[in-house]
């Protein structure tokens, strides 16, 4: 005793031992915190495959669960190991690091949604930075703007001063007040946490809150206070065009960093002030910036992917032209329904056009010959004008020139003649806002990319015959101009008040008497819109064909013929609505529509696919490699990986590598003549207060009575114990079987049972051989586990390895995974129910019976399979035959 | 032949925007265009782009309240009458918005009427009566 009593204690202790109720406690936690981390993982990629918009709350919270559990983890693993692995807690936050850069405003180039790169969040293009913006102004004057200022004046301004500047076309004089404004402004009232907070809790899905949040943050941007070197600068340069042009007003419009591409217009969405003198435009500066915090704004982000913070807000301030004529013109229909380029024209001011609420005159233009191919007078009674101070007011227009063109050929022409030249100049089709002032002098408001939806070459009678059709379905509504494609069916919704529309329900079709613009904030779950008065390019048009919503504008009275709740199919592509489901329509559609998917192309997709790339893939596959390393985990799932690999590991060996502390062993007395000691690490055991030994009545761990039903089973014959032979033993601890730590436990030949109400780790010396086992079986599935391990034993080493063979094969048949190496077999098996778990460990307790010393009997190699078949058929003591 | 009268009502209770309509509508001697917002930013928007004879304006409005509208239409329209309506007591009211009394009571001053929720139908068309026929 005196000899192993040194060989323990020549072993130095190199880490922190901690207790075994300690190391049970890390264990679990790391189990849980794995277990969440990996279903929230599923989730993350669950998310970005279905295409769906999120919201930046929602993935939030999936990342941050990630996030905090993988960090849980390590920790955990940290702890149980008594301080081991720490360089595995610092490769979390490396790859945390990498996700904030990821994550960081302004990370994609200024073309970030139209690049074709789809992995890059980083570029040349990207020269400017976010952060550099507060070295910069904070206005421009018009003159002075080219595309090279779109990230700190928007690229509506940039793009309207580029052509100015660059092709020499005409645009009102003013001034652009840069982003910078607006972030030093956020920045002052430290208010850019607290809009981030307010939006991130946004549920997208319940209108009544899109608005509650909306009203808080404006409110949060009202009671602000503002800087007075902003207020300052603006009434400066209002001056400096004062000085220039006499009494002037302004209009106040939005530039957006990212608004006006492509594939995001933002039509419509934010706010504009009309005919501002200098008294208002602090005031109306700053109704422009809240603007961006409108519920449709905030649900056109959401459902096209743009984040917040990469799009600072600019403002546009231009000398206001008392308008003759204004309108929008598209150089290619952006249905490509008609040859020639559109112009929409209304007199008076152009608001009337973009809100849908007149119906302009239209001209469509050869292209070539700038000669007008078609003209419908539409329907404008009265025109808005601007009044002497600020605001603006309608007045009717004279009879006498009602439905008469109030555009010249000239001055449809040079219309034209600058409308190409912008299309040229950028190289793509364009949406262009344009007005004439009193004097006959054109200027150019705005030109933003025009989206052009390709058109549906298929007719769909070739497909149905509409007779056909007609006779199984009637038509309720026939006419009106189609304002964006599609065949969709659903419920009607007649919206009467502005207000109804937050009730209204997802999947309806919406039927207005109005397009207006409010319609956006809901139109994501509209399957179609159908309104009786419109235009095509109108805000809510735009905003439509970019989500692919049907919509059917001019469709007279369809407010009063469309009753609530009636399901209809509207077909955009061909002005009809139809009574009923058309199944065979919307099939037929589903088939020839190009899948329009904006969110899958958008930033915050894109940013999230990049950072779902430090989360979800496994690298590390192969716990037996050498690369299975800390070092080596590349994403947070590899870090879960390594530590519940090294975590099982360490419970494994909970009996050498813990420390006795309160924990009491009791001497279990039963049947099997085995001197087993129970330590309970909390829920294994009955009140056993006062008791010096248990008895299996006391024990309710599920997973130990298991093991001890399965020794128990009736045919096992334990023999007495076998004399332990000190050499030998001493032999076998020097060969690292046993953990040499142990100097204050009397070893001789006792077994333990460590348990809880849902672990067991059993450590058995049976004579010679030892055997460890250890599980865990919880309702969680994913957290059950047995790892088993059998080694050692009396006989010749041909007779030893015989019996790791029948192990080897009775685990193998029972589906563990099992590696076997001399006599050392490991078998393990993971992610089984509960009840698997408890069956399994009975039979691992009927096996240990039943090779008790087997390996004196293993005669030959014919006797393996003779064995395991009889086991495997029931019977526990097959080596009784063999004799 | 009958006056016509161009108004904006501004409330966040659709409720209350119905029983003014109703309680202008019963006076046949006045032809009533109303126009009803029931958030600030789409107030401002409808004054901006429009011209109104008469404003009712709610002064209890979540975003901006009625008193900071109440300052940007006079800031536009300085001309208008306004009249402004509470469902709290108006000698306390700078309590209830957390305001200062000061600018509360500057704007009542210039207020054109003063109206407290609930009113009833006579309330409402005396008080716009007697404004329409001082001030249009």
């Amino acid at each position: 005793m005196k000899l192993l009593n040194s060989i323990l204690k020549s072993k130095k202790k190199t880490e922190e031992t901690i207790s075994f109720k300690e190391k049970l406690h890390h264990f679990q936690i790391l189990l849980s915190s794995n277990d969440e981390a990996l279903k929230q993982m599923s989730n993350l990629s669950d998310l970005l495959n279905s295409g769906r918009p999120f919201s930046k709350g929602e993935i939030h919270a999936i990342f941050s669960d990630i996030l905090k559990n993988t960090e849980d983890v390590a920790y955990h693993l940290f702890q149980m190991c008594g301080g081991k692995f720490k360089t595995l807690i610092t490769q979390v936050d490396k790859i945390k690091n990498k996700c904030s850069e990821i994550l960081a405003p302004g990370s994609f180039c200024p073309d970030r949604w139209n690049c074709i790169e789809p992995d890059c969040n980083e570029c040349e293009k990207n020269e400017s930075n976010a952060n550099e913006i507060s070295g910069k102004p904070y206005s421009y004057r018009v003159d002075e703007i080219t595309m090279n200022h779109i990230r700190e004046v928007g690229g509506k301004m940039s793009r309207l001063c580029e052509i100015h500047n660059k092709l020499l076309i005409p645009i009102p004089d003013g001034f652009a007040i840069t982003t910078r404004f607006f972030q030093d402004f956020l920045a002052h009232g430290d208010l850019y946490s607290q809009i981030d907070q307010a939006i991130s809790s946004i549920d997208f899905n319940d209108n009544a809150q899109v608005q509650q949040i909306s009203q808080v943050i404006q409110a949060m941007l009202i009671s602000a206070p503002i800087p007075s070197l902003i207020e300052k600068i603006i009434l400066n340069n209002f001056e400096y065009l004062s000085e220039k042009h006499g009494e002037v007003l302004v209009s106040v419009r939005s530039s957006a960093i990212g608004e006006d591409d492509l594939h995001h217009s933002f039509a419509g969405l934010h706010y504009t002030a009309l005919n501002v003198s200098k008294a208002n435009i602090i005031d109306a500066c700053f109704e422009v910036l809240i603007s961006k915090y409108l519920p449709r704004s905030l649900v056109y982000r959401f459902l096209t992917g743009l984040r917040d913070v990469d799009m600072p807000m600019s403002i546009g301030c231009m000398q206001m032209i008392d308008a003759e004529a204004s309108g929008v013109l598209f150089t290619k229909d952006p249905l490509s329904n008609k040859a020639g380029i559109i112009i929409h024209a209304v007199r008076g001011l152009g608001t009337k056009v973009v809100d849908g609420s007149v119906t302009p005159q239209e001209y469509i233009v050869d292209a070539s010959s700038y000669k007008v191919i078609h003209f419908n007078p539409g329907n404008q009674n009265y025109k808005t004008v601007p009044r002497t101070t600020d605001g603006l007011h309608d007045v009717k227009i004279q009879d006498e020139i009602i439905g008469k063109p109030c555009l010249s050929e000239k001055q449809v022409k040079e219309l034209t003649e600058y409308a190409l030249k912008i299309e040229n100049y950028f190289g793509s089709p364009q949406d262009i806002e344009w007005t004439i002032d009193k004097n006959g002098k054109m200027f150019i408001l705005q030109c933003r990319p025009l989206a052009v939806t390709e058109k549906n070459t298929t007719k769909i009678n070739k497909k149905i015959s509409s007779s056909e059709l007609k006779s199984k379905h009637p038509i309720i509504l026939e006419g009106g101009v189609c304002a964006s494609p599609g065949i969709n069916s659903g419920n009607v919704f007649v919206l009467n008040r502005t207000k109804d529309l937050v009730n209204f329900p997802a999947g309806g079709i919406l039927v207005v008497k109005k397009a207006s613009p409010e319609i956006i904030g809901i139109l994501h779950k509209a399957s179609g819109l159908i309104a009786d008065i419109g235009n095509t390019t109108g805000h809510l048009s735009i905003i439509a064909r970019e989500l692919g919503i049907p919509v059917i504008v001019n469709a007279s009275e369809a407010t009063l013929k469309l009753s609530n709740d009636i399901v209809i199919t509207i077909d955009a592509d061909e002005c009809k609505v139809y009574m009923g489901k058309v199944n065979e329509l919307i099939d037929w559609y589903k088939t020839t529509a190009v899948e329009k998917n904006i969110f899958a192309k958008s930033p915050m997709h894109r940013i999230w696919q990049n950072i779902s790339k430090l989360v979800i893939p496994l690298n590390l596959t192969d716990p037996g490699a050498s690369s299975f390393s800390p070092e080596n985990c590349k994403t947070f799932h590899d870090i879960t990986r390594f530590a519940h690999e090294y975590s099982m590991r360490e419970m494994f060996s909970l009996y050498e590598s813990a420390k006795y502390e309160d924990e009491h062993a009791y001497p279990l007395k039963f049947t099997v003549p085995l001197d087993i000691h129970v330590i309970d690490l909390g829920g294994g055991l009955k009140d056993i207060k006062g008791k010096k030994q248990i008895i299996p009545d006391d024990i309710i761990s599920e997973p130990f009575l298991s093991l001890i039903n399965g020794m128990t089973a009736p045919g096992i014959k334990w023999a007495g114990p076998l004399p332990i032979d000190l050499k030998g033993f001493a032999n076998l601890l020097m060969s690292n079987v046993v953990d040499s730590n142990r100097g204050d436990r009397d070893l001789g030949s006792r077994s333990y049972a460590i348990i809880s109400d849902c672990y067991l780790n059993f450590f058995s010396r049976l004579g010679y051989h030892f055997s460890r086992l250890d599980a865990y079986a919880s309702n969680e599935l994913n957290n059950n586990y047995i790892n088993f391990n059998f080694r050692g034993g009396a006989a010749d080493p041909i007779r030893r390895m015989r019996r790791a063979r029948i192990i080897t094969k009775v685990l193998e048949s029972l589906n563990f995974s099992v590696s076997l190496k001399d006599d050392h077999v490991l078998g393990t098996i993971r992610k089984i129910p509960s009840s698997s778990i408890l069956l399994l460990l009975s039979e691992i307790g009927r096996l240990m019976g039943a090779i008790r010393n087997v390996d004196v009997t293993l005669t030959n190699e014919e006797s393996i399979q003779k064995f395991v078949d009889a086991f495997l058929q029931g019977d526990s003591s097959p080596a009784a035959n063999f004799k | 032949m009958n006056k016509k009268i161009k108004m904006l009502a501004v409330d966040s209770e659709e409720i209350i925007l119905k029983s003014i309509s109703r309680a202008l509508k019963s006076d046949k001697s006045t032809e009533f265009i109303i126009t009803t917002s029931t958030t600030s930013l789409d107030a401002l928007k409808q004054i901006r782009e429009n011209t109104f004879d008469l404003i009712i304006l709610d002064l209890a409005l979540p975003g901006m309240n009625g008193i900071e509208i109440f300052r940007r239409i006079k800031n536009i329209y300085p001309e208008i009458p306004i009249i402004i309506m509470s469902g709290f007591s108006f000698s306390g009211i700078h309590y209830n918005l957390g305001m200062d009394e000061i600018a509360v009571n500057e704007t009542f001053s210039k207020a054109a009427g003063f109206l407290l929720k609930p009113f009833t139908t006579d309330e409402i068309n005396t008080l716009v009566k007697n404004i329409v026929s001082k001030d249009i």
